[in-house]
This record gives C-alpha cells, structure tokens and sequence, in this order.
C-alpha cells in the first residue's frame, strides 16, 4: 500500500510544495479575474464570496484527510500538509476581505453588528480567528521552539472544522445535496481524530501495529536518550542512504524527517512525534 | 418567449431596471435546483403551454381557466415593480401582467372566504429539482395572502416581462407578483388557487418557522436570524467593485398603498 505514495526525489520535493501553493491559489485568482471583467453573472460579488468560502472548506478538508490517508491507505502527503493547512487559512481570509470589502463595502460598524448579533456570522468569525495562531505558528522555528505545545495547538484545527462546518451549513435557506457531502465529510474526520487514540492504544495493547517496524518507537519511549538514539540513527542513515532507508527505521517517523536537515532539527521532529504518541496512548 | 401586447401601468416605479439577462439567469426556483443558474439552464423541458389554473373553494363560480384564454379576456399591464429578496438581494422588474383581483372578481368570492392559497405544479419528469433521492422543499410549493392583500390593485398575476411571455425559469405560464412581499411570496407556474377561511400554509413558513412567517413583508427593521434586512445588493448595477447596497424601504417602498392594511399589527410578530 505504502507504494501508493508518489516520493519524489529529494530535490523535487520542496518544488512540488511551491507547486501545490501556485495551484492552489489559481481558481481565486481566475475567479478574481472573471469578476473584475464582468463575466461572473448578475451577482458577481456573491458569487466570489462563496466560492471562496467553498474552496476555504474544500482545503479544509483535504488538511485533515492527510493523516486519515497516511493511517488507512498508506498514502503519504504529510509535507504537503503545511500548503494544503496555509491554504485553507489564506482562502478564508479572502473570503473575510471580499465580505468587509465588497460585499458590505467597509461598513465596519455594520460588519460588527453583524458577527456580534449572528451565530451564522460568528461561527465563520470564530474559524478564521482560530486559524491564525495556526497560520503563525506554521513553520520550522515554531514546531522547534513550541515542540509538544506546537501538537496541541494545532489540534485547534479540529474547532476550526467545528466552526467552519457549522458556517457553511447556516449560510443557506435549506441544506443541499453538495453541502451536505462537504459537511457530512468534516464530521467524519472529526470523529476520526476523536477514534485514533483508541485506535491506537488497541494496538498497542495487542502489541503488534501494522508493520513490525512500528515497534521501533513506543509510547514508553519518550525518554530523551531514546529520542537521541533514534534521532541518530535516522540521521546516520539520511547520510549514507536516499529517504527510502530511513523508512526502513520506521515508516511514520521517517516522513516526519522529509522536510529535517539538521540532527538538532530530527531530534526536535522525535520528542514532537513521541511526545504525541504517549499522549494517544 | 412571445412577443405581448401591453398597455401602461400608473404602478411602475421610476428607477433604473434590472437587465433582463440578470432576471433571467438569477433565479430562485428550486423545482429546477438550489443554483441561482439551475433554473435557466434546466429547466428547458418544461412545457408551460397548454395551462390550466383551478379557482376552488369558497367562490359562487368556481372553475378551470385556461391561461391563453385569460390573457386574452383581460387587458396586459405593463407595471415595473421594485422586486426584494429575502437573501438581501433586490433588482427592478418590468412585469406585464394583470390584476388577481380580475381573476378573483369573475369567481365571485363568498363572504365568508378569509384567504387565497396558491399552488405550484408538480412535474419530476420535466423539473429536476423535484427528482431523485435529494427533495429540497415539500412539494407542491403552496403559497397564501389574506383576501384584502389578493385584492389589491398592486397584487398583479404575471405572464410576462420585458414586453414578452414569462420563460420557464421565471415561473411560466403564470406566477405571482406581491411586490410589498419577499420575493418567495412571488409562487411561480401556478395551477391552483383555493379560496379559504383558514390562515393557509406556505412552503417557507412549514420549513422554518422561526425564520419565515406567513405575511413576509419587506421590514427593514425585522432582521431574518441570520442576516441582516437593513439594506439589500441591487443586482446588475454596479458589478464587482463599487458599492450596490441600497437602504432597504419599509413595505419594499409601497407603504403609502399598503401599510393600512396592517394598522394595529404587531409586524415583529406578524413578520
């Protein structure tokens, strides 16, 4: 199944990241483009504002399916996490501006009664606040300085999906067929996350995971010089072999690694990694 | 659409009308889809002719009319009328048409009749909103108005606009027009008409009743619990940048003709 995973080599990595970001922001920008040219229809304005929205939830929950897909399928995206999570952020935010700017144009008081006075509005407020630690905080020096804080943070996402799916299943006068695909979609992968720890700790308890390897970091093995040890001998293997090696070491650790240069950087990655694991436990 | 011949109204309001691409592609007729673009791309098999409207109830001469025939017997208003949604959007329709009050006269109402109630057609083989596993309203969509608010000279019953017989997404053969009232008020492709003395249901107040009463009139000052109803987007206007938010009027701006009819209502709870 793990083959199913499109890996790249190593140099091309980091340019199919700068890849997703360019087409991920296309359609606002094609959007954008059609509505400053007259061709998106008798509400252009609308219009733009819900397609972002739309597209906001979409990314939303292609941010979330990452670790479902890596669990179940064997896929791995992991490090395109980060673009698919800053998208979601970025697209909520242009949907905020063109609801301030166009569509209630600037009127700012009106703007604040209106997410004072309305669930519908402060639902939608509520994700994008909750976002913004997230977006801040995504980045290498962030999960470095934050380590075990930086999980827990960013497990806010999960409210954030709460608060988006509600929004979007307010923002009409009855629920249709395609929203309540998106949303019936949001709920799973909440319950998900909510069902992994048990998951989890069942294996555990069996004492055998998916692959044999999985053994290599167990929850009991959050102690530092475990940490080291691993953290060094992924990182002897990063030199000596291509990534393929250190997912012999362990296949869930190792994808953690793709974006780690540095043994401080891999080392920092694994307390993250095993810290989170003991907390599922 | 045909070509209509029509005589002028003193009920047309002077501003700027909505182009008729807009009044045609932007439609809420969710028989066809829950896309404002639904309607005007599927609704092309639709056959709006032969029609028949059934006038039942508490009426001396009851009957089946046929819409052709009507057209012909009364004479074709052409009235532009202010038209608001209750999503917050507005635009200026020119309707032709003429007065329900015509149809309700040759019917002759009992004394004792309070109401009208008023249904849509039921066709899933030609209105694809109303297929399928995925239903967005109870269907037939059922509509009502209190007699005297029927009676009204601004009450019209639709058969066209823009000078010509009404298209498919614009509720043909023959729709309501109540343009003091949200535009939901507005029940389109028409084939019954019951005269009651019972308040009667209509599709939106069934489905949420916090949100949408029986009398929907345009209120600035009653909020729908989700949005605000203060001001409205005029579709068509001013397109992608530059604000179309208009102030919305009490009663959509016809309140000299029509807030008497509801003198000593509390119209926050008869919203």
């Amino acid at each position: 199944m793990a083959t199913l995973s499109i890996s790249l080599p190593k140099r091309w990595q980091s340019a199919s990241v700068w890849a997703l970001y360019t087409v991920g922001l296309l359609p606002a920008a094609w959007t954008f483009y059609l509505g400053a040219t007259d061709q998106l229809g008798a509400d252009p304005v609308k219009t733009f504002e819900l397609f972002l929205g739309l597209w906001t939830i979409r990314f939303l929950i292609l941010t979330l399916a990452v670790s479902p897909a890596r669990d179940l399928l064997g896929w791995n995206y992991l490090r395109y996490r980060r673009a698919l999570g800053l998208l979601t952020f970025y697209y909520a935010l242009m949907h905020f501006t063109v609801y301030m700017v166009l569509d209630q144009a600037l009127d700012i008081s009106m703007v604040v009664s209106d997410v004072l006075k309305r669930p519908f509005i402060m639902f939608g407020m509520a994700g994008l606040a909750f976002l913004v630690p997230l977006a801040l905080t995504s980045n290498n020096l962030s999960i470095r300085r934050l380590g075990p804080h930086w999980v827990r943070l960013h497990r806010l996402v999960y409210i954030v999906a709460a608060a988006g799916a509600v929004h979007f299943a307010l923002s009409t006068k009855v629920l249709g067929l395609e929203q309540s695909v998106y949303i019936s979609l949001l709920i799973l992968l909440i319950l998900y996350r909510s069902y992994r720890p048990i998951a989890r700790s069942l294996k555990a308890r069996n004492g055998r995971g998916r692959q044999g390897q999985q053994t290599a970091i167990q929850p009991a093995s959050c102690r530092l010089k475990r940490i080291v040890s691993i953290a060094k001998s992924a990182t002897q293997c990063r030199s000596k072999h291509p990534a393929q090696s250190i997912s012999t070491l362990n296949p869930r650790v190792s994808d953690t690694f793709a974006g780690a240069a540095t043994f401080k950087e891999v080392v920092s990655v694994c307390s993250v990694v095993a810290c989170r694991r003991r907390r599922a436990q | 659409a045909a070509a209509l011949s029509v005589i002028d109204s003193r009920y047309t309001v002077g501003e700027k009308v909505t182009p008729l691409k807009d009044v045609t592609t932007y439609n809420n007729f969710y028989e066809f889809g829950l896309d404002k673009g639904d309607p005007a791309r599927l609704s092309g098999d639709f056959k709006p002719l032969p029609w028949t409207v059934k006038v039942d109830g508490m009426v001396n001469k009851p009957g089946t009319f046929d819409v052709e025939a009507l057209m012909k017997e009364f004479p074709i208003e052409s009235r532009t009328y202010r038209m608001r949604c209750v999503e917050a959007w507005s635009m200026v329709i020119p309707w032709d048409g003429f007065p329900l009050a015509s149809l309700l006269n040759k019917v002759e109402p009992l004394g004792s009749a309070k109401y009208v109630a008023f249904e849509t057609v039921v066709r899933p083989d030609q209105m694809p909103g109303q297929k399928g596993i995925f239903q967005s309203l109870d269907w037939p969509y059922v509509e009502g108005l209190r007699l005297d608010e029927a009676r009204h000279p601004l009450t019209l019953l639709a058969v066209g606009l823009y000078g010509e017989t009404l298209q498919n997404q614009n509720g043909a053969p023959i729709r309501l027009v109540v343009p003091w009232k949200y535009g939901f008020k507005g029940i389109k492709s028409i084939v019954r008409i019951t005269l009651t003395d019972k308040e009667p249901k209509n599709t939106w107040q069934v489905t949420n009743p916090q949100e949408y009463g029986f009398y929907a009139n345009v209120n600035p000052e009653v909020d729908h619990p989700r949005w605000s109803q203060a001001t409205e987007r005029r579709i068509g206007e001013s397109g992608f940048f530059g604000a179309s938010r208009h102030p919305t009027l009490p009663f959509n701006g016809y309140a000299d003709e029509v807030a008497s009819l509801y003198s000593g209502m509390d119209l926050r709870k008869s919203f």
